[in-house]
């Protein structure tokens, strides 16, 4: 191959990419440094099978969050909670993988207003996510991986509380991850992939329309998308 | 061939996200936002305005209960026979209608197991008034509803409350406020449900009488379903500092 024709095929990637990253922004970048990344390292690190399904259970801890902030209103704020998960990936190529999981998060709710705090019972939410897993950078023996994820998240408990009253049932999420694991031990020999740190930045849309209880206009409901992190452990079998 | 695999994958992942396809533009700019430091937006809300002055039988007094409270609710003979109309009934209509108001659970109204659990008791003009008197005068003056609280001493430094209520029989129990009923005077359980709402609008902080008839809080209720004006005044109370509480 000339390098003129690589350099053609180059651009070509690289305009085909800009046109993804209109579609998916922000994403996009990390699908095409994780490219450039494959064609100059195509090495396995990790002992998951190059075929077939990987089972996989998360135990994580849900950061505090707020979801309904006002002046003039509660604010709502979601305690620190646990998220438990299970799911399974299976390889669609050496640097990418692809999958689904089920979660179960559930937090405490606290609603504050002019100094006064009182409890808003518990939030429990329940995903199913369709998982896109990208092979990231590697360092000091840890290696990297970037998982993008979206689905479906099924709101339960607190449902007297605004926004979640307001809120349908069920309604999309998306999320941005990072999972890190030792990719070889102190010898440099492959080290058996088990346990895995993991990061998870979650958005949950909540579109409590324009009314509120029946009450037209008594509130100015503003959809948008609300913030969950969480972070844990992930392990796989 | 692993430009193709790649494809592969993105195609998977286009799959994935056209489920929620409509989240694809709002998520770049969130994750452009987390990259920057700005958090994405979240729901907000407001109260409303009140719609007319919650505190004109109180002298400008506004009470209220402590946000986040549950409010247990017992009712004395709720259905007595002899009587077609079921206090029960418009007691549990009434704090269910009146519970939708509460959008951020600033109160819980409740059915109590025991009498002496009861921060509020409903009871009927031909049964015993179950409570002692307070400090205050208990004077229904032939009303077909009344409610009734006292407000205690103030403490230095803290908002006064509501004087707690003994119970005629079982001790202090946490009772401050009581609403008295003449179901005798109704003429229907419509009615009757309409003046039933109206307590309760006052048993859970307004202290008023609205002159629009269409109201709950109309000084003669026709109407059982709490209108829009009676919503936002106690939505707009719910997010003031109280003088009292109950």
């Amino acid at each position: 191959m000339s390098v003129e024709h690589r350099n053609r095929r180059s651009r070509r990637w690289d305009q085909a990419c800009v046109r993804r990253m209109i579609l998916l922004a922000a994403c996009g970048c990390a699908l095409r440094s994780t490219a450039l990344a494959a064609q100059t390292s195509g090495q396995r690190t990790d002992d998951v099978a190059r075929h077939g399904w990987t089972v996989f259970g998360d135990v994580a801890g849900v950061l505090r969050g707020t979801w309904l902030s006002s002046t003039t209103a509660p604010t709502v704020e979601s305690d620190i909670g646990v998220s438990l998960a299970v799911g399974a990936q299976r390889p669609l190529s050496a640097r990418t993988r692809g999958g689904f999981a089920v979660r179960v998060q559930s937090q405490p709710l606290r609603l504050s207003e002019a100094g006064v705090e009182w409890d808003g019972g518990t939030l429990t939410v329940g995903d199913v996510v369709g998982a896109l897993v990208l092979r990231g950078v590697r360092a000091g023996g840890v290696q990297s991986e970037i998982e993008l994820s979206s689905g479906l998240s099924l709101l339960t408990g607190a449902r007297r509380i605004y926004p979640f009253s307001s809120a349908g049932t069920i309604t999309p999420v998306v999320g941005l991850g990072a999972v890190l694991f030792r990719a070889t031990d102190r010898s440099g020999r492959a080290h058996r992939r088990r346990l895995n740190l993991m990061v998870r930045y979650d958005l949950i849309r909540l579109d409590p329309g324009p009314t509120l209880a029946g009450s037209l206009d008594a509130f100015a409901g503003t959809a948008g998308w609300s913030p969950r992190v969480s972070a844990g452990l992930r392990v796989l079998r | 061939m692993k430009r193709r695999s790649l494809r592969t994958a993105l195609h998977a992942w286009l799959v994935t996200w056209l489920v929620t396809w409509r989240a694809v533009a709002r998520v770049a700019a969130c994750s452009v936002g987390v990259l920057s430091g700005f958090a994405c937006d979240t729901p907000s809300a407001t109260r409303p305005d009140e719609a007319f002055n919650p505190t004109t039988l109180t002298g400008g007094v506004l009470y209220r209960w402590t946000s986040g409270t549950t409010i247990r609710v017992w009712v004395v003979n709720p259905s007595s026979a002899g009587f077609p109309i079921d206090l029960g009934l418009a007691t549990r209509q009434a704090m269910h209608r009146w519970n939708q108001v509460a959008a951020f659970g600033e109160f819980t109204l409740k059915s109590a197991t025991r009498i002496d659990e009861a921060n509020i008791i409903v009871f009927d003009g031909v049964a015993p008034l179950p409570v002692s008197e307070g400090s205050c005068v208990f004077n229904p003056r032939g009303s077909t509803g009344y409610v009734y609280f006292c407000p205690g001493s103030a403490v230095a430094g803290a908002v006064p409350r509501a004087e707690l209520l003994w119970l005629t029989q079982g001790g202090p129990g946490v009772t401050t406020v009581i609403i008295r009923l003449d179901r005798g005077r109704a003429s229907s359980q419509s009615a009757y449900n309409a003046i039933v709402a109206h307590e309760f609008g006052h048993a859970l902080g307004i202290g008023a009488h609205s002159d629009v008839p269409s109201d709950v809080m109309f000084g003669l209720p026709t109407t059982e379903i709490p209108s829009e004006r009676d919503r936002a005044t106690l939505r707009w109370l719910l997010g003031q500092r109280p003088a009292l509480v109950l």
